[in-house]
């Protein structure tokens, strides 16, 4: 065996995964995830309504936004690895994104549990209920800090380019569907959504910003 | 932008992964580059030049 035929490998295996060669299964895996969040997080919604309404204990709340938690962070997988698959360039700044952005979410996770878990038990009032309703929001913010930051880190400007664009058609988005949705709500013909919901939606919209983006350079 | 990095890498048998390596950018940049799709920054337009020891303008080529 030649010395070079490992390194040959690599590189078919990177072309292979060019979004040329299957942005429709990159679309198709699309829909299910942002189903499968919009599911979850309504699943979530609707189970603690249930849940209060019943007068469950503390234990069968935490036990539902454990549950939500786990989904959550299934869902962030799948979505990194769809990503993977629809970008096939992985440079080391899209690398540390994935880590930092994972490990975001998983605080957040704990974090959420904590702060329910502690609201529920505690009942706490002034300051501190302010301060552990906010808790959940921290590593949120710290994610939408690592999507900044990589977008400085990224040194391929090709990518950083498409990455900007993606990132613009998710906030054209974002917009528009808080828009259409304040107004349906205010003529009572939708339910309310948490305005927390905007960052997982806009998280989502990132993947179709993707395609649209990269459209131009097939 | 019109160019002849196609050209200039067949003379020199690299394939663009060879190339994105050099450039230390991702296979897609120089795909999207080299089929005019994507103009490059300055910064990395003076790259591409300096490695085949050549002028911006004798690589790429502005559309009249």
């Amino acid at each position: 065996m030649s010395g070079a035929l490992p390194k040959r490998t690599i590189i078919m295996s990177a072309t292979e995964d060019s979004p040329r060669s299957r942005p429709w299964k990159a679309g198709g895996a699309f829909l299910v995830l942002a189903a499968g969040v919009g599911g979850a997080i309504w699943a979530y919604l609707a189970s603690i309504r249930y849940l209060r309404d019943h007068h469950a204990g503390p234990a069968a709340l935490t036990a539902a936004s454990f549950v939500y938690g786990a989904v959550v962070l299934t869902m962030g997988w799948t979505f990194m690895r769809v990503h993977r698959g629809m970008t096939g360039a992985r440079t080391p700044a899209a690398r540390r994104y994935t880590r930092r952005f994972m490990t975001a979410m998983s605080v957040y996770v704990f974090t959420l549990l904590g702060a329910v878990s502690a609201l529920r038990y505690l009942r706490p009032t002034g300051a501190l209920a302010y301060a552990l309703a906010i808790a959940p929001a921290l590593p949120m913010i710290a994610a939408i800090g690592v999507i900044g930051l990589y977008l400085r880190e990224e040194t391929d400007e090709f990518q950083r380019a498409i990455q900007t664009e993606a990132a613009l058609w998710a906030t054209g988005g974002m917009m528009a569907i808080a828009t259409v949705w304040g107004f349906l709500e205010m003529f009572g013909l939708v339910p309310h959504v948490d305005s927390w919901c905007a960052f997982p939606i806009w998280s989502v919209l990132l993947a179709p910003g993707q395609l649209l983006a990269r459209r131009r350079y097939r | 932008m019109k160019n002849r990095l196609k050209v200039l890498r067949a003379e020199r048998n690299w394939s663009q992964a060879d190339l994105a390596d050099r450039l230390e950018v991702s296979r897609q940049s120089v795909n999207a580059i080299e089929t005019g799709k994507y103009d490059p920054s300055l910064p990395l337009a003076f790259k591409i030049a300096r490695l085949f020891g050549l002028s911006i303008e004798a690589i790429f080529e502005a559309e009249a």
